[in-house]
């Protein structure tokens, strides 16, 4: 286990390497320049700041210089906001994103469950048919458009809460549960599809024989079998959360790393889209690597890197 | 309801609705089990005998699974007309059940030790720990080894033999005074099935409990059972002592039963088999079920059902052929069994 743990987490930093080589390449190929729209600089001023930042030298020099300032810790220094270091922004924003982002992949996976469990034990009633018919709406209907709706009536009509901005639980509520939606319809759909191919399994007969209550039969035999595959589902869904953020910040004025980084994207402002590129690539690697461990945990067959007992 | 037995099926009927059939699984079971006796039920697929076996502890899924009619006494008292509340304090206790794959049977996910002990702690009021002390007891005593260590281990890491060994441990945690065997070895090898018919026989000896298996293999019979039910197209068509079952039967299905066991001493380079298939349940035939097979069928059997006609204090057969009016017909070669 432990040597399965140290060889992923090998893995784990080379991936991390080559996305930070190809990001560096190809936002450097994207066209523009993050000075070039400042009209008030002189051509002399510009040749200056291009010289500064290393702007002029051939691209795999300046990713040879990037790479042993990430070493250093040092992410480099933000285009657009005068003397922030792009950690400082990072660090300073991460916090209403990372806030968000949990918020709505626990709203996602309870309410996902619950919905999920109830439509798979009341399978093809009125409410299963209504759980079903929700949740097609909620995959395919994209974030940003539940985000508008809840705006307009929650906020604007009805005056129940505020239309944006971030300065308490009142402001959480529209934005955690636009994210959400995808999550819970997602995780409803899977557990349903589950519950009921776990509801004809021979150990459930073999639980009922033993002569169990009907909560325990569905709780501790059913549900833990039913949760194996939804943990694969969750990677993909805590990235759809992630690129969802971007657009749900920039709606709700939400001081988050997902705005940031669309304005940085827009303004060329490079040491801040490595920066982030970086942080999400981090993030998705250990997501990733988290649901394997998770496998292992939930479900005993499975040993992680041909381990014995 | 008759003192002398445990568990009395009276005319037990059950159906299946599909989406626009219903199937008549089981239709009018008697059957009696007295105490300490092994009843074998035996009989082809779809024959109703799981369903009947399944029914005694309501373990079929209702819907689509529905009992109509009949009655189960145990200890004195209607089955039937129990709440739900009442058969999950008996399953697992009073009588508990052992099913035909065990490779399905145990679920992956949990500890072996805590699917054996779960059902002590439902059952019996003692703790976690003395549940356990009674687990690894358990699983010494359906001879699996090294107990202590096995508790902590999963399903997979039995074998087939181990896994229905594991689920006799369940099914006796508790000193159920009926055990019901779904089929406990078809889908083990035949080396393992020999082992577990052997354990089955020493733990009921030394348990003091009833067993009903249900089996189509008539070698379990013969090693295990006292008295045989064999069902036929969702009835009984005869039943008996294994004696009179084996050297005395009466009715053409059973002597087609007896005629398909290979013997070791015969002629015949063929296996004899029963032509035909069983009846479709979905449109029960209204006379003896198993007429449209019956080499010996006259134009009453298609067209009413037989009687029940007793041989003797145990046997009974419904056939019309030991009706005053039919012809005379001995048992074929066949289905002699030299004893």
């Amino acid at each position: 286990m432990k040597r399965y743990i140290f060889q992923r987490i090998g893995y784990m930093i080379i991936t991390f390497f080559i996305i930070m080589t190809i990001s560096f390449v190809t936002m450097k190929l994207l066209p523009g320049s993050p000075f070039k729209n400042q009209d008030k600089l002189t051509d002399q001023q510009l040749e200056i700041i291009m010289e500064h930042y290393r702007l002029n030298d051939p691209i795999p020099i300046q990713f040879f210089h990037y790479v042993v300032d990430f070493f250093k810790g040092d992410l480099g220094m933000s285009f657009q906001f005068k003397n922030q270091a792009v950690t400082d922004i990072i660090l300073d924003r991460i916090q209403p994103s990372a806030i968000l982002g949990l918020e709505a992949l626990l709203i996602g996976v309870i309410f996902g469950l619950i919905l999920g469990i109830f439509s798979g034990l009341k399978h093809n009633t009125f409410w299963d048919y209504g759980t079903t018919t929700l949740s097609v709406i909620g995959i395919s209907v994209p974030s940003f458009v539940f985000a508008g709706f809840m705006q307009y009536f929650l906020a604007v009509k009805l005056g129940w809460l505020p239309v944006a901005y971030w300065e308490g639980w009142k402001y959480h509520i529209m934005p955690a549960l636009s994210l959400s939606f995808v999550v819970i319809s997602t995780i409803a759909r899977y557990i349903r599809m589950e519950m009921l191919e776990v509801l004809g399994q021979d150990y459930m007969k073999t639980a009922k024989a033993k002569g169990l209550p009907n909560k325990t039969i569905i709780i501790k035999h059913g549900l833990k079998n039913t949760l194996i595959p939804v943990i694969t589902i969750l990677g993909p869904l805590a990235i759809s959360i992630l690129t969802g953020s971007l657009v749900i910040e920039k709606i709700f004025a939400i001081p988050g790393i997902g705005e940031q980084f669309v304005v940085s994207i827009t303004t060329n402002d490079y040491p801040m889209i490595m920066g982030l590129t970086l942080l999400y690539a981090a993030f998705f690697i250990i997501i990733v690597f988290v649901i394997d461990l998770l496998y292992g945990i939930v479900d005993p067959r499975i040993k992680l890197g041909g381990e014995n007992n | 309801m008759n003192k002398d037995y445990l568990l009395e099926v009276n005319n037990l009927q059950v159906t299946f609705k599909t989406n626009n059939t219903e199937v008549h699984a089981v239709r009018g079971v008697n059957f009696q089990l007295k105490e300490k006796e092994t009843l074998a039920i035996v009989g082809e697929s779809g024959s109703g005998k799981s369903v009947t076996a399944q029914s005694i502890i309501k373990l079929i899924s209702e819907p689509p699974g529905k009992i109509n009619n009949g009655s189960i006494f145990y200890k004195g008292e209607d089955l039937l007309t129990k709440p739900e509340r009442y058969f999950s304090s008996i399953r697992g206790k009073e009588i508990s059940m052992i099913f035909q794959d065990p490779m399905s049977s145990l679920n992956p996910t949990l500890k072996i030790g805590r699917q054996i002990a779960e059902t002590i702690i439902r059952h019996e009021k003692v703790n976690k720990e003395t549940a356990y002390k009674r687990t690894i007891e358990l699983l010494k005593l359906v001879g699996i080894p090294n107990p202590e260590k096995r508790i902590d281990q999963y399903p997979y890491e039995f074998s087939g033999g181990m896994r229905q060994r594991v689920m006799i441990a369940i099914a006796l945690s508790c000193n159920p005074k009926i055990l019901i065997a779904d089929e406990p070895t078809t889908a083990l090898d035949v080396t393992i099935q020999a082992q577990i018919i052997e354990l089955l026989n020493d733990l009921q000896q030394k348990l003091n409990m009833s067993t009903i298996i249900i089996t189509h293999d008539l070698g379990v019979v013969a090693n295990m059972a006292h008295r045989v039910v064999v069902m036929y197209g969702g009835k009984v068509a005869e039943t008996g002592t294994v004696d009179e079952i084996f050297y005395q039967p009466k009715h053409p299905y059973t002597w087609g039963l007896l005629s398909s066991i290979p013997k070791l001493d015969s002629k015949e380079k063929k296996l004899i088999a029963i032509d035909g298939s069983p009846p479709n349940l979905a449109n029960p035939p209204k006379g003896c079920p198993f007429a449209p097979r019956c080499p010996y069928a006259m134009k009453v059997c298609i067209e009413q059902s037989p009687g029940i006609v007793s041989s003797s204090d145990t046997q009974k057969t419904a056939c019309w052929l030991l009706d005053e009016q039919a012809p005379i017909t001995d048992t074929p070669e066949t289905a002699r069994i030299e004893g």
